[in-house]
């Protein structure tokens, strides 16, 4: 579904990803754990072209994205064809990034009717039923800032859901919430899970990885260090780095 | 002593001129709308250039900006009423200043939009984006949007320097407030009553006008939310 070959990114002379490879089958889901500035979340964001990678290819369905590499040179795609394929893999972020003047309702159907060419109707419909299935039908003309974070984040996974996505990219979603908020938003991934989404998730949440994960990632300094089964990982990690971090992340 | 100072307060002899002071104000207030109209647009289009993509649009527009910010207004006025017409264009005084003004009023303001599309928070590009959206549809829907409302106050507040630099049109001879000012006083040697009651006249339009702003500040302030249903 999702194939990544030997990407490398830097930030200036700040290396952060140091040739990353890795392939995500189709309703699989990866959670990706380490610590900041590992390169987790910008490996996400190669996945959308949020940012490009100096080497290496992306394949999404069998198809290199975003650009050909042709004789070690980079021929960049058409920008319309970049946006098509961008809209195919939902992103959450962990700020949520709603439209602020938007409502939640109109959050939703603005990109299937300005991007998809939907009719308002057909959206709308598509919406409230989106809104119902993260539970916040009653929340449609709400304005974003009217909402408690976990309600606006459930708003922007719905926003991702209505473009039919083939994967969900899912930035650290619980991180900007309160405790208290974070097993709803949890709770609508888990769902997706249990329809068959594709899912790459960078997270904190050990527990959540450990019950939702079909695979686990440590990365660190830029590199996938250790892959395994969620038990395996958490519970029995081979490399000393993983498991200094867990050591870490666990005792809190 | 004291009965020419008090004579001076005699604005029985004035009274008569106020219809003709009137007219000059009237006058201003078109001058103001023209050159806001055209230079609310030219702004906008302005400040897209200079944030976008091409080099050559940048830099184009980033010249214009900073030749009209780093001259006097005045001198573009004399400029293109004076200069231009060597070279085969002429306007009538009216259309000298309207366009003396947009060109000079287009590139501050294009400045108050640039800031206020800056402003949006870059999450916003990044949601745009990752939902397919191309860049144009991105301004519109997204970006210009919220950007609006952040410089809707700073606009208002050149709305109403705008009003008092029309002025500056009087020494190209548009016949506006203080060129009429100026004229009837000249004529009358009641300096001091005439231009109070130009005076006057400007503040009866500016105080209104800033107190609208003011207005406007206050409603953009506030956060998007739904408006209260009875």
């Amino acid at each position: 579904m999702i194939e990544l070959a030997d990407i490398h990114k830097s930030f200036g002379p700040l290396e952060v990803l140091r040739g990353v490879s890795l392939t995500v089958g189709a309703g699989e889901v990866i959670c990706i754990i380490g610590p900041s500035g590992s390169g987790k979340s910008t490996l996400l964001r190669c996945i959308n072209h949020l940012e490009v990678p100096n080497r290496g290819t992306i394949r999404v369905a069998g198809e290199a994205v975003y650009y050909d590499v042709v004789d070690g040179a980079r021929r960049p795609h058409a920008k319309r064809r970049i946006a098509d394929v961008r809209a195919k893999l939902g992103m959450v972020f962990q700020s949520f990034n709603l439209f602020p003047h938007l409502t939640a309702l109109e959050n939703i159907i603005e990109a299937p009717v300005h991007v998809r060419r939907m009719t308002k109707e057909a959206a709308t419909a598509k919406a409230l039923q989106l809104m119902r299935r993260v539970g916040l039908e009653d929340k449609a003309d709400y304005y974003p800032e009217e909402m408690s974070g976990g309600q606006q984040q459930r708003t922007a996974i719905a926003r991702a859901l209505a473009m039919d996505p083939t994967a969900m990219l899912f930035d650290e979603p619980t991180s900007a919430l309160d405790p208290e908020l974070v097993h709803e938003v949890l709770e609508v991934m888990r769902q997706l899970r249990d329809d068959g989404m594709t899912m790459i998730i960078v997270t904190h949440e050990m527990n959540f990885a450990r019950q939702v994960a079909n695979r686990v990632l440590f990365m660190d300094r830029g590199v996938i260090v250790e892959e395994d089964t969620p038990a395996n990982l958490l519970g029995s990690p081979r490399e000393p780095r993983t498991r200094a971090f867990l050591k870490n992340v666990l005792d809190r | 002593m004291l009965d020419k100072i008090a004579a001076l307060f005699d604005f029985r002899g004035s009274v008569e001129y106020l219809p003709d002071l009137f007219y000059g104000a009237v006058v201003s207030v078109e001058l103001t709308f023209c050159v806001m109209v055209i230079g609310l647009v030219a702004g906008l289009i302005i400040a897209l250039m200079r944030i976008s993509r091409s080099r050559l649009l940048r830099i184009l527009s980033t010249t214009y900006v900073e030749c009209i910010r780093g001259t006097p207004c005045l001198l573009q006025l004399f400029y293109i009423y004076f200069v231009l017409p060597a070279f085969g264009i002429r306007f009538d005084p009216f259309m000298a200043g309207v366009t003396g003004l947009a060109v000079n009023y287009s590139a501050y303001l294009s400045e108050v939009y640039r800031a206020g599309i800056l402003a949006v928070p870059r999450g916003q590009l990044e949601a745009s984006q990752a939902l397919g959206m191309s860049r144009r549809l991105m301004m519109r829907l997204i970006i210009l949007p919220q950007a609006i409302r952040v410089v809707v106050p700073p606009l208002g507040n050149y709305f109403i320097s705008l009003f008092k630099d029309t002025a500056l049109c009087s020494v190209i001879g548009i016949q506006e407030l203080l060129f009429k000012g100026t004229i009837i006083s000249a004529r009358t040697f009641q300096y001091f009553t005439i231009y109070t009651l130009t005076g006057i006249l400007y503040f009866s339009v500016g105080y209104p006008a800033a107190l609208f702003v003011r207005w406007l500040e206050r409603i953009s302030s506030r956060g998007y939310s739904r408006r209260k249903r009875i």
